[in-house]
Parts: C-alpha cells; sequence; structure tokens
C-alpha cells in the first residue's frame, strides 16, 4: 500500500516512517504542505497520514483543497493540538480519524488498518479474537470453528465491541449502532442481546462495567 | 499613610473658615476698641470743660464745704442699686467715675465722694492712664486759660473693658454657634460633590481579572476623566499580558508534543525490535517517564485554559450522569489495570447549566486522581444527588485518602498527596479548582462514611 506522511519534525518523521515501512506500507514522506499538495496531485496514495502544523501551508488547507478536488482517500490526522476545537475542525475538513500527539505506533498501525478497511469495504477482513472469529461479509460468528447462530441484533453489539477492543462501549452508543440494523430498540435491549452474547459465546467475553457500558479487552 | 480627600477637604475648609472668623472678630475688636476709647475720651473731656466753667463761673460766690456737703449728702446710696447695677436711684458705674477739682494752689476744692484727696493725676494737662485702688482710670486734666482752676475727671478702665468685652461675647458666641453647623454642611457638601468619585470607585470595584471590559461609565467629571482613561489603558495592557501569557503556557506545552512523540515513536520502534530484547525493562521505564511527561505537558495546557482570566465558559444544560459516563468509559481501560471497580450511578434528571468540555475536563480529573490513588483492587463510585437548590456530582474512593492537615493544601498546584504515587503531576485538582471557580460551583472534601479514602462533592446551583 502506498502512503504519504506530511510531518515537518525531523526527528517524529524519521520514526514514523521507519514504523510504517516496518508495517509494510510503501511510504513517501514530505516536510511541508505545498510539497504534500504537489506529492497527492502528481501520485496515486492510497492512504495520507497528514501533520497539521505545517510550514507554507496548512494541514487543514492541504486536507481542504484535496477534498474539494473530489479526492477520496482516506486521511489520518496527526495534531498537537488537544482541544477538542482542533479535532472537530480537522473532521469537518474531511479527514477520516485523528491522532493526538504523541501517539502509540501500535494505535497507528491499527486506526490505519481500520481506515484502509473501511475504504475498501469490510468484505474481506475477518475479525479474529481468541477463538472467535466474526466474518461482516456473511454476517456469521464462529466459534472454536463451529458456526453459532446469533440475531441481526447480537451481531450489531458484538462487532461494535469487537471494533473497539479495550474501550467501554456505553448503552447508548450500542444503541445507536443497532439502529442502522433497522427497528427502534427497547429500553434494556442492550441487556438482553449482551446475556444472549454471553450465553452463546461465554461469560468472560463481554464486561459489564457498572452503570457505564460494556466492554471485550484487548488481547 | 492614609489620605482621604473627604477629611482633606474639611480640614482646608474647616481651617480657612477658623482663620477668616477669627480675623474678623479679632478686628471688629480692635475697631470697637478704638472708637470705644474716642468716644469716651471726647465725653471727659466735655465733662472736665463743663466742670472748669461752672468753677469758673461761680466758686468765687460759693461755700465750697458746704457744696462739698451736700456731694456728700446726695452720694448714692449703694442699698438703692439693684442687682443689674441699675435703678430709679442711679447707676453702680457712678463709682467708676469721679472727679476733683483744684484752686490755684493745687489745692482740692472739690471732689466726687469716690476721689482720692490728693491729685490723682500729676499731668498738667491732658490724659493719663494712673493706677488707682488696683485698676487702670483714664484722667484728663485742664487748667482753665488763667491758672485759676484745675479739673482732673477719671473714669475706671472697668467700664471701656466691660463694654468691649460685652461687643467681644455678641461676636463670638453665634460664631461658636454656627461652627458645629457649618461643619455639618461642610461634610454633606463635600460628599456631594464628591460623589461621582464614589460612582467610579463602585464600577472598577466590580470588575475582576476575568471581567477586563473597559470601564463604562456616563457622566464621569472633567477631573476624573483622565484616571479613567489611564485605568482603561492599563487593563488594556493587562489583558494583553495575560493573553500572552496564556498563548506563551499553551505554545510551549504545545510544542513539547512533536519531541515527546519523537521519542516515543523510536522507543516503540526499538521496543518492536528483537535485537534490543535486553533493554525492554529500560525501554518500559522510559515510557513510563514519557507518560509522565505527556501527562504534565496536558495538564498544563488544561490550567492554562481554565486559568484565572480565561474566558467564561459557553453554558448549556447539560446531564451530569451522560457526562460521567462518556469520561468514566475513556477512563476503564485505566482502572482495570489496577483492578479497581469502577462504576457511574443510575440516576435520571441530574442537570447542570455548564460548558460540556470544562466539567468534562472536571470529571476527569476527579475520576484519575482516584484511580492513582486507590490502590489495587480498589473501588471507586461516582454517583450523585439533588436538593431544591443544587445538584451534586460525587466521587468516592476506598483509597488511602488524606489526611486531615492536607485537606488545604491539595488544591495548590503542584502538591502531591504524602506517598504520592509516580503518575500524579499535581496540577489536577488545581485544575478541578478553577473550573468549579468557573462554574460557580463548591467542592467539598471529605473521608466517606463507612470506609477509608476520599469523597469529593462537586456541588452545583440551580
Amino acid at each position: 500500500m502506498r502512503l504519504l506522511l506530511v510531518e515537518d519534525d525531523d526527528l517524529l518523521g524519521e520514526g514514523v516512517e521507519l514504523g510504517l515501512r516496518k508495517a509494510g506500507y510503501a511510504v513517501d514522506w514530505v516536510r511541508d504542505g505545498e510539497a504534500a499538495s504537489a506529492a497527492l496531485s502528481y501520485e496515486d496514495y492510497d492512504l495520507l497520514v497528514l501533520d497539521l502544523g505545517l510550514p507554507k501551508k496548512s494541514g487543514l488547507e492541504v486536507l481542504k483543497d484535496l477534498r474539494d478536488a473530489g479526492d477520496k482517500i482516506p486521511v489520518m490526522i496527526l495534531t498537537a493540538m488537544s482541544s477538542i476545537d482542533h479535532r472537530v475542525a480537522g473532521l469537518d475538513a474531511g479527514a477520516d480519524d485523528y491522532l493526538t500527539k504523541p501517539f502509540d505506533l501500535p494505535e497507528l498501525y491499527a486506526r490505519l488498518r481500520a481506515l484502509a478497511r473501511r475504504h475498501t469495504g469490510r468484505t474481506e477482513a475477518i475479525i479474529e479474537y481468541a477463538d472467535i472469529q466474526l466474518n461482516p461479509a456473511a454476517y456469521e460468528v464462529h466459534k472454536a470453528g463451529e458456526k453459532v447462530d446469533v440475531s441481526r441484533r447480537e451481531y450489531a453489539v458484538l462487532l461494535n465491541l469487537l471494533e473497539n477492543t479495550g474501550r467501554v462501549m456505553s448503552r447508548e452508543m450500542l444503541e445507536q449502532t443497532m439502529y442502522g440494523w433497522g427497528e427502534e430498540v427497547g429500553s434494556n435491549a442492550v441487556e438482553v442481546y449482551v446475556h444472549h452474547l454471553r450465553k452463546k459465546l461465554g461469560n468472560d467475553l463481554i464486561r459489564t462495567i457498572r452503570g457505564i457500558g460494556y466492554m471485550i479487552e484487548k488481547e | 499613610m492614609k489620605v482621604s480627600l473627604n477629611s482633606r477637604l474639611l480640614k482646608i475648609l474647616m481651617t480657612m473658615l477658623l482663620v477668616s472668623g477669627g480675623v474678623t472678630i479679632w478686628s471688629s475688636y480692635l475697631d470697637a476698641e478704638e472708637e470705644i476709647q474716642e468716644l469716651f475720651d471726647a465725653e471727659l473731656a466735655r465733662s472736665a470743660r463743663l466742670l472748669l466753667s461752672l468753677s469758673q463761673a461761680g466758686f468765687d460766690k460759693v461755700n465750697l464745704s458746704e457744696l462739698q456737703g451736700y456731694l456728700q449728702e446726695n452720694k448714692l446710696q449703694d442699698a438703692l442699686i439693684s442687682e443689674g447695677g441699675e435703678s430709679s436711684a442711679g447707676h453702680l458705674y457712678e463709682k467708676k467715675i469721679l472727679f476733683q477739682i483744684f484752686n490755684a494752689d493745687q489745692k482740692i476744692i472739690l471732689r466726687s465722694d469716690n476721689a482720692p484727696l490728693v491729685a490723682i493725676s500729676d499731668k498738667l494737662n491732658g490724659y493719663e492712664d494712673v493706677e488707682l485702688n488696683d485698676s487702670v482710670w483714664r484722667t484728663f486734666s485742664v487748667w482753665n486759660r488763667l491758672m485759676e482752676y484745675k479739673v482732673i475727671v477719671a473714669e475706671s478702665s472697668e467700664v471701656r473693658s466691660e463694654l468691649l468685652d460685652n461687643i467681644m461675647l455678641r461676636l463670638v458666641v453665634p460664631y461658636l454657634v454656627l461652627l458645629p453647623v457649618l461643619l455639618i454642611l461642610l461634610r454633606w457638601a463635600i460628599s456631594h460633590g464628591l460623589k461621582p468619585i464614589k460612582l467610579v470607585t463602585d464600577e472598577v470595584s466590580k470588575l475582576d481579572e476575568r471581567h477586563l471590559t473597559d470601564l463604562n461609565i456616563e457622566f464621569v467629571p472633567e477631573e476624573i476623566k483622565p484616571l479613567i482613561t489611564a485605568l482603561d489603558r492599563l487593563f488594556e495592557r493587562l489583558r494583553l499580558s495575560f493573553d500572552k501569557e496564556r498563548r506563551f503556557s499553551a505554545d510551549a506545552a504545545h510544542e513539547l508534543r512533536t519531541p515527546l512523540a519523537a521519542l516515543k515513536t523510536h522507543v516503540q520502534l526499538m521496543r518492536a525490535d528483537e535485537d534490543a530484547k535486553k533493554f525492554t525493562n529500560s525501554l518500559d521505564k522510559i515510557m513510563q517517564a514519557l507518560d509522565r511527561a505527556t501527562h504534565v505537558v496536558d495538564q498544563l495546557m488544561n490550567l492554562v485554559k481554565y486559568d484565572e482570566g480565561s474566558k467564561v465558559p459557553t453554558l448549556g444544560l447539560l446531564d451530569l450522569r451522560e457526562l460521567s459516563v462518556q469520561i468514566s468509559a475513556d477512563l476503564v481501560p485505566f482502572a482495570l489495570e489496577k483492578n479497581i471497580d469502577l462504576s457511574v450511578a443510575e440516576t435520571s434528571g441530574m442537570q447542570v447549566y455548564g460548558d460540556a468540555s470544562a466539567l468534562g475536563m472536571l470529571i476527569r480529573n476527579l475520576i484519575d486522581n482516584a484511580i492513582r490513588y486507590t490502590q489495587f483492587g480498589g473501588e471507586i463510585e461516582v454517583y450523585f444527588s439533588q436538593s431544591d437548590s443544587s445538584v451534586s456530582l460525587h466521587v468516592s474512593d476506598n483509597g488511602p485518602g488524606i489526611k486531615d492537615d492536607e485537606y488545604a493544601k491539595v488544591f495548590e498546584r503542584f502538591h502531591r498527596g504524602e506517598g504520592h504515587v509516580l503518575s500524579g503531576c499535581g496540577i489536577g485538582l488545581a485544575i478541578v479548582d478553577e473550573i468549579a471557580r468557573l462554574h460557580m460551583a463548591q467542592i467539598r472534601m471529605s473521608k466517606p462514611e463507612q470506609h477509608s479514602g476520599l469523597h469529593v462533592e462537586v456541588v452545583f446551583n440551580v
């Protein structure tokens, strides 16, 4: 996969470039906004990792020009600003995800994988967790190689939790993902689906955080 | 030294009043004294000339001892004089006037009953002040042209001084009576005149460092306008320096993030490399130090954001529980690392007016602190309570708590609890304090009733 890295800091740029190469990306690295726009117009990239505070042309401007030109390339923003305003501005300008400096390299890899997957459609990506396999293309769940029957909404809850391992998903967040899957959701529906999933996949899989939500711990 | 415009003006005006009053009274006194002197002197001279003329006209035909006898006989009887000194019989002051008539041989031939037997004055002609019976007498002596008779008329100076004293009293008493009245009137006039200053003072005292809007006062007197302009300029400068300081801190923290990110990236690259396996322990320590430095930078940026002089947050109706759930969800992984049971109570309708990101930061810091200070396997509860006038957020843990004498100190910047944990930086509660202040919320800290630990309550007025 071809990836364009735009980062003006040499120390950080070098590290990220090296890390991404090791992760299997073909990385081009430029150090300012104008060079980034130029590179994007001449070459075809599959992913863009963009710092916001750049010399000559800001990351937001690069992003805006890119989207104005109709380019749908997935964009990951790296920002030193932690304030919510800056994140919102980045997402509004057409970024697909952001990371705040300093970030974990493994986290960057995972997010980039997710971006690429979303961009190309999730058909190929089978999610594996312990002895559980989830196939989004077929809406199928396997445990220890055997197919487990889950309803569409149970599937939605499981997918959401597996896509966000290590993060607590509140009941409201889980309910919202289910609206996309059709009918209205009852007030304690999430508890019911989690209960069913535990029965089918094992009690230890989904952890309840009292009053906050549910999570599947990182592997 | 305390300077009061009010008392200063009062002092100046009172001094001027006293000096001008004194000078007026003193000059009136001198004037009156001179006039009285002249009038009485003239009277004295006229009486003397009358007596002299009478003597000249008929003393050669008169039996003088008989005349002296009559004088004695008609003398004023003391008993007839009433208290006031005045009666139909005469006047007490008669005793204070005397005369002596001499012949050519300087022998007394006639005298008033109260006159001494020797000449009261040695002067040949004219006025003289002499001493008699312990008092001063004004005398006038005159000879007739042929030097046959001499008359001396004398008057006690007491008469004049008593009159003068009376006049003085009439001048001074009303003045002294009026003085307190004047004082009161002056006080009122001054405070009335200085009222605009009080208006300006009130206006200025309403300002604090967070609301340095330009002073806006109508009807400011000309004299105070330069002061207002100067204050305006001072405020503008203050505002600029506040902004500058805030920007500087924010920039500094921001600039630290990129090198921290570079460090972290390279450390993680090494961690992933088989050749660096023997350094795993050191690399983990470096990562811990990096996380701590990152935390300090984050907290500094937060503190700057909600610090003194920062903008009043944008208020909106917020659900405290919803916000707490969001924040707790982010922090659960950290709690699980220490196997801490973090829970949020299920309560509905806990709404307060506030700024979502600021209150989120407040809740995050409270829970984050609880996680940092509570031991492995501990418990943290977030719950809510409500009264008629307030909504409260509670964060309670069963950690070590804080000592009684430390409660007041925990809000100080960079203060860290006794036996502090490695990861804290001591800014968290200072941020909580600033955000609570922006929301006019009170923070109460105590020991939980059932067990050891710390219970923090944030009370929002509704």
